[in-house]
């Protein structure tokens, strides 16, 4: 019976001294307070700090500041909405295009409507342009995926955009002249189908 | 006699040490992380294998830390990855901070699962998720695989979601985790 007190005796001596040795782990580890205080069973929401992980200011630094950030997202939300604007403007031009080639043909001089809407479709382009280009972009960051295709196909129908209302201007003043059309007709019409296809392409694969 | 021998192992059980696997200093070695992102017209996924993490395990409880930068997920489309940047907020807070605390499991093998309550810091905002399923899957000895998903709600973050053609995305944006830990010295919570 003895015995058996000084084992029981034993055992709440060390039950009881083993936050002790706790204690002592505490101060032994000095240089990870966080990693003592865990252990110690008082826990701390500071115990495990994000600065610990060694993220360098390269790391987080954003080429962009969030006000820049802001200002792109807006500009080239525009740019979203005159785009579609454009491209149902350039699908009308074509249409108009097709049905006053077909007009000439038969005789008539009349080509307002179409180098009306050219010019439409050509103002709308350079806006819908313009809000893309003067939105602020990070410095030395290549454009990828399907953004990228976008911006690549802007490379063909921009040109295009400028060479389709010089040669429409160019026939309209042989029509208006009663000058023969040549191969002109055909180079429009060609630059034209071209210009629609590079451009609704380009919407098309930012879009699906 | 018996008595006290009984009492005696039962008050000696947690200083012998019969502490679980987990016990000890852990680092994130490789992870990847990835959001998805569902919209009518598209599904998108975007990635990121810069986070970095510690953790501390004691006989009681374990707890992490994950961080990854907002910048440095790739969806494989730079200007989604930019408009993703502005509407998290990212170049105020360029961090997404996420801490794990789970009771530590007294048995010794490493649990194929455990429940631990997360503390997420995004977009400037702090949102508490309780009992995450967690997998764990012990690769080698101080090596641990850890997966989960977590479905992010963006109004919880007061995030607008973004939209294409006037559609929003869905505002659950599941993450999955794909973390490989390794443990460092261990002395500290012996």
């Amino acid at each position: 019976m003895k015995k058996s007190k000084i084992i029981l005796s034993m055992g709440l001596f060390v039950f009881l001294v083993t936050p002790l040795f706790a204690e002592e782990t505490l101060q032994l580890n000095d240089t990870q307070p966080q990693l003592v205080l865990a252990d110690a069973g008082t826990a701390s929401d500071n115990s495990l700090n994000v600065n610990d992980l060694g993220f360098t200011q390269a790391d987080l630094q954003s080429d962009l500041s969030q006000k820049d950030l802001d200002t792109r997202s807006d500009m080239l939300h525009i740019h979203q909405i005159l785009g579609l604007t454009t491209e149902v403007s350039l699908l009308a031009e074509f249409v108009v295009g097709i049905t006053t080639a077909n007009n000439v043909e038969n005789g008539s001089t009349d080509t307002s409507l179409v180098s009306t809407l050219g010019y439409t479709t050509l103002a709308l382009y350079a806006a819908t342009a313009s809000f893309e280009m003067f939105a602020p972009k990070p410095k030395n960051k290549k454009q990828t995926g399907n953004t990228g295709i976008h911006v690549a196909l802007s490379w063909i129908h921009l040109p295009l955009m400028i060479l389709v209302p010089l040669t429409g201007d160019m026939l309209d003043d042989r029509i208006a002249n009663n000058q023969p059309l040549g191969n002109l007709g055909t180079v429009h019409g060609v630059l034209a189908t071209a210009l629609l296809l590079t451009y609704t392409s380009s919407l098309l694969v930012i879009t699906f | 006699m018996k008595v006290g021998k009984i009492v005696l192992l039962l008050l000696l059980l947690p200083v012998l040490g019969f502490a679980s696997e987990l016990k000890g200093n852990w680092v994130l070695d490789k992870s990847e992380i990835d959001y998805k992102v569902t919209h009518p017209l598209h599904h998108v996924i975007g990635k990121s294998t810069e986070a970095r993490g510690k953790g501390i395990c004691s006989a009681a409880k374990c707890q992490f830390i994950v961080a990854v930068p907002v910048k440095s997920f790739d969806s494989g489309d730079s200007n989604r990855d930019l408009h993703m940047l502005q509407i998290t907020k990212g170049a105020d807070d360029p961090l997404i901070q996420v801490n794990v605390v789970f009771p530590n499991p007294s048995n010794k093998a490493i649990p194929k699962e455990i429940s631990a309550d997360l503390e997420i810091l995004f977009a400037g905002q702090k949102v508490n998720y309780s009992k995450v399923k967690l997998g764990m899957v012990s690769l080698e000895p101080g090596q641990v695989r850890v997966t989960a998903v977590i479905s992010l709600s963006l109004k919880a973050f007061d995030i607008t979601p973004p939209s294409l053609l006037g559609v929003p995305i869905e505002d659950s944006v599941p993450i999955q985790l794909d973390m490989t830990w390794k443990k460092v010295g261990t002395s500290a919570v012996n």
